[in-house]
């Protein structure tokens, strides 16, 4: 095994793991970081792919910058809806109100934000 | 009735289960995908370092970052402006009526923290210049350069020198918008010379480079230390 490929399958491993966390996880800022290790995998088989063959392409590693900062964004904005939803609702995860047989009743310590 | 915040995450069950499983499954056929890609690598390495020479600068991945793939980068700038535009969006109208302060407290900045800042402010704006002239020919750039800048600023905060209203006044505005402005302006000034859009012409290229890196690195400190500042509020950005 070659130290490129070690790196592309520890991505590719991140991005599985993280797709599993992504899919099962209900508190949002556990998702929204799960989207993060999730871009961090895939950053990683980008370095890894680009440095096969000796000689490293400047390609996908002038991507990964680009990408670094779409994620910085992404995750900005991702935070800022879990805010505001926790700020209207008291809760920080998707599921319906009621249907875990709590009052649907706005988080008191919510409120004063 | 006071809800605590938390949801509960589930216990491992067949559902986790099954995605579990899901998840494996798609590892295992990516990573047969990447042991059954032919050794030769396919890659640009060798175009870019045919057609440096042109770019103006001397490191690939900043010659193909601002150069080769300029449309790329001047799209990242839109996409950081959008999230800056999409949280302030989120914030309630009564927000935008709080007086600067900072939320940490009223009372004056302590004395180790701005003898700390004293030494360690003009050292990150030196290391942040150094990084944007770097990233020329080395690895480094404007970007780098901006995450420094950003990281002062928060620093500022932190010590109470500068206030914590996230939504900034017209000048952090602007400031926000030059890069990306003075980006797009660049690259229309290519057109009446007869090339495309972002085409530099190879003698101007790295002046004309070095000016939307200056820009962008003033962008990048502005948007990202405004995206710190969070969701503005009506307690004037306190959490």
């Amino acid at each position: 095994m070659t130290q490129p490929l070690l790196y592309s399958l520890c991505g590719l491993a991140l991005v599985a793991l993280a797709l599993h966390a992504f899919l099962t996880r209900r508190h949002l800022v556990r998702r929204i970081i799960a989207l993060n290790v999730m871009g961090g995998g895939v950053f990683l088989v980008f370095g890894g792919m680009a440095s096969r063959g000796g000689a490293v392409d400047p390609v996908p590693q002038a991507l990964v910058i680009t990408g670094i900062v779409v994620a910085v964004a992404t995750t900005a904005l991702a935070l800022a809806l879990a805010l505001r939803l926790f700020r209207e609702t008291g809760r920080i995860d998707l599921d319906e109100p009621n249907d875990s047989g709590a009052p649907d009743e706005p988080n008191p310590g919510a409120e004063a934000r | 009735m006071f809800r605590p915040v938390d949801p509960p995450e589930p216990r491992f069950g067949p559902v986790e289960a099954l995605t579990g499983g899901a998840c494996l499954a798609l590892f295992g056929l990516l990573a047969w995908a990447a042991l059954a890609l032919p050794a030769a690598p396919v890659g640009l390495g060798e175009a870019v370092a045919e057609r440096l020479p042109e770019s103006g600068l001397g490191n690939a991945v900043n010659a193909v970052l601002l150069n080769f793939r300029a449309f790329d980068t001047l799209l990242e700038k839109a996409v950081l402006l959008l999230a800056l535009v999409g949280l302030w969006a989120l914030a309630p109208g009564v927000a935008w009526r709080v007086p600067p302060g900072n939320f940490l407290t009223e009372a004056p900045p302590e004395p180790q923290l701005v003898l700390l800042l004293k030494v360690l402010v003009p050292l990150s704006l030196l290391a942040a210049l150094y990084l944007l002239w770097l990233g020329a020919d080395a690895p480094g750039g404007a970007f780098q350069a901006g995450t420094v800048i950003a990281a002062v600023a928060i620093l500022l905060v932190l010590g109470r020198i500068l206030p914590s209203t996230s939504h900034g006044g017209a000048w952090p505005r602007a400031g926000a918008m030059a890069g990306f402005l003075l980006f797009a302006g660049i690259g229309l000034a290519c057109l009446p010379l007869g090339r495309a859009f972002l085409d530099f012409p190879p003698a101007i290229a790295k002046p004309l480079i070095l000016a939307i890196e200056a820009g962008i690195t003033l962008s990048v400190a502005v948007t990202l230390f405004l995206l710190a500042g969070g969701l503005p509020s009506r307690r004037g950005g306190r959490p």
